[in-house]
């Protein structure tokens, strides 16, 4: 395989919180291969997010800390990089859109200054000349009458409208990696599958390579070739989606997949993982899922069981590789 | 059926305006909302009305502002003198509408050098945060913790002594109104400022790689300025007011240059208070009257003003 777009090796963060430091993403490591689509997945609270906005550089700096390992960008670390330099890849080869489109766009400019400003600021165009490209990514995305919603403000469009809008700004300078964390979560149901295919179709189109954030399996299954299943801030399994979901090794994925409304399946009370996610300021010594899991034994509180496996990895003891090992 | 069919192509109808090519922006609303406020049109006709009275009314006056008449001393309101004559025998009218000026002008000035100093102090504040909010906030403390007339009327004392002319009075009286009027503004500016730089906009902007510069310039502080508008509207009338009280004690502006404030003074005398109501009635009514047209057009400036009640926007 070629080296790839974005590695994570071994990243570790916490935040200061007031019983000690908060761990909220540990020892997480994958790969993202260029134009590849990955979904992360997991409960609220699991490192999703603060995974992505490490990759970007905006974790707050004064309640943050990175406590090891590397983001590899081309093989370059983010981590080590200069503010500057950071500052001319976001936005330029790394863009990210965020669940609520109707707070991510300034109120008070209109939606063509909006989208003006990345491509004067990277692609280094005039002002005439990023307003004609600003027009056309309006009709990329897939909006009709381009001219007279470049006057418009926010306000005057829906949520889905303005999540192509927000699809727009950040795919304008031709990124190499779009993060799109929760895309869908505010959503009408309706309008979910389009944003989604719409996103499908760029990433195709320009060879863009997709990190995917949702707690919706159904969008995993629908967009990621490649899935990583988090749980406490740290990775538990990951593989190629079909293998995963058709087939998954850890308890709490297997959870996840059980907990999902089937429609039509009406009389079933729907199940849910008991318990709830343990505090990241107060992780048990063993495997973070062992009050939740089914399968649990002695081993498993003692120690941390090791993401292992190639293509398919999973941390847990009982998954039928780990057992196979001596 | 029918019914959902009608109601579809009503809610269509709804919609297209707003979807075509005229694209109202936020301030269009907001002027468009202030269009439907009564009291507030009204106090800015009065205003615009009262402002062009006193700068226009004197050139049409027969009267100068300095002109005594030892024989039309205390006369009362009449043809020739339509508010009488004060004590020296100078035409009441007149000098309220120069007195107007400089009333206004000072309400104008004061608000300027205060919104100025507020909102540079409270911005730097609400963004760089650390050291630099600390000490401005403490200093802003400081200055909102001592009570302002007193302080007031000891500096205006000290001017006395120091012996300045009648028009470096007026300058002095801006001065030291918005030296304690920017703490106020200066907070306010903050919280927003605060409030808003968490807002996700904002770190769509950082995602974006903007520049700081512009981040704060062009995506920042515009959307202050709905919140400096009302402020700068209110500070206008406060100052209008604390000037009155400051030259009706003879410490702010002081005679011969009318003000407002300085004409009530007669109010001081308890003959003129009992017989001579028109020495003080007109400027006791012209402050009344501005600062609640003021205030009431702030009041209105804010709801117009105010994105959470602007229609359209969830």
């Amino acid at each position: 395989m070629s080296t790839p777009l974005i590695s994570f090796e071994n990243l570790s963060v916490s935040f200061a919180g007031e019983q000690g430091r908060v761990r909220a993403v540990q020892q997480v490591s994958f790969s993202l291969q260029p134009g590849q689509t990955l979904g992360i997945v997991g409960e609220s609270g699991c490192g999703k997010s603060v995974t992505a906005l490490s990759l970007m550089g905006l974790l707050p700096a004064q309640a943050s800390r990175i406590d090891g390992g590397a983001i590899r960008f081309e093989g370059e670390d983010l981590l080590q990089l200069k503010p500057k330099r950071m500052a001319d890849l976001r936005g330029n080869a790394l863009a990210m859109i965020f669940q609520e489109p109707m707070s991510a766009l300034n109120p008070v400019l209109t939606l063509g200054e909006q989208l003006c400003e990345p491509l004067i600021r990277h692609r280094g165009v005039t002002p005439k000349a990023a307003w004609q490209q600003a027009t056309q990514l309006i009709s990329d995305v897939g909006l009709g009458r381009a001219e007279s919603l470049m006057r418009c403000y926010p306000h005057q469009l829906s949520g889905g409208m303005l999540q192509r809008i927000m699809i727009a700004m950040a795919i304008s300078c031709q990124p190499k990696l779009l993060i799109a964390d929760e895309p869908t979560t505010a959503l009408d149901v309706t309008v979910q599958a389009q944003i989604l295919q719409l996103l499908r179709e760029r990433a195709r189109a320009q060879q863009m390579a997709l990190m995917l954030i949702t707690h919706d399996l159904g969008v995993i299954a629908q967009m990621a070739e490649q899935v990583v299943v988090m749980y406490a801030g740290r990775v538990v399994e990951q593989g190629p989606t079909a293998d995963v979901l058709r087939q998954p090794l850890h308890p709490y994925t297997r959870g996840l997949i059980a907990s999902r409304p089937v429609p039509g399946e009406r009389r079933r009370r729907l199940w849910s993982i008991p318990g709830q996610v343990p505090d990241l300021a107060a992780l048990p010594a063993g495997c973070a899922f062992a009050d939740r899991c089914d399968r649990v034994s002695a081993r498993c509180r003692s120690a941390v069981p090791p993401l292992i496996g190639d293509v398919r990895r999973a941390a847990c003891f009982h998954s039928e590789r780990a057992e196979a090992q001596p | 059926m029918l019914s959902t069919l009608f109601s579809t192509r009503r809610l269509r109808k709804a919609i297209i305006p707003t979807m075509a090519n005229v694209t109202p922006s936020p301030w269009h609303l907001a002027w468009r909302a202030l269009r439907h406020n009564p009291p507030a049109m009204l106090s800015l006709a009065l205003l615009i009305i009262m402002a062009l009275w006193c700068v226009v009314g004197p050139y049409w006056s027969p009267w100068q502002n300095d002109a005594t008449d030892a024989l039309m001393v205390n006369k009362a309101p009449g043809a020739a003198h339509w508010l009488g004559t004060d004590f020296l025998g100078r035409d009441v009218y007149t000098r309220l509408l120069l007195a107007g000026r400089i009333s206004l002008m000072i309400g104008l000035m004061t608000m300027l050098l205060s919104v100025a100093l507020g909102y540079l102090l409270g911005a730097l504040a609400g963004y760089r945060g650390g050291i630099t909010d600390k000490l401005l906030m403490r200093l802003a403390d400081l200055v909102m913790t001592i009570p302002s007339l007193p302080l007031l009327i000891v500096a205006g004392a000290m001017l006395s002594e120091l012996d300045f002319s009648a028009e470096s009075r007026v300058y002095m009286v801006v001065i030291m109104l918005s030296l304690l009027e920017w703490p106020k503004l200066a907070r306010l500016v903050r919280g927003q400022i605060l409030s808003l730089r968490e807002r996700d906009f904002m770190l769509a902007t950082q995602v974006l790689g903007l520049s700081s510069r512009r981040r704060l310039f062009r995506h920042l502080l515009p959307n202050t300025v709905p919140l400096l508008i009302v402020m700068a509207t209110m500070a206008v009338a406060n100052a209008i007011l604390t000037e009155s009280a400051l030259s009706y004690l003879g410490l702010g502006v002081v005679p011969p240059t009318p003000s407002w404030g300085n004409m009530m003074d007669a109010a001081n005398s308890l003959i003129d208070f009992q017989r001579r109501p028109w020495l003080w009635m007109p400027p006791g009514i012209a402050i009344f009257l501005t600062v609640i047209a003021i205030n009431v057009l702030g009041d209105g400036l804010r709801d117009a003003l105010d994105p959470k009640m602007k229609p359209g926007l969830k």
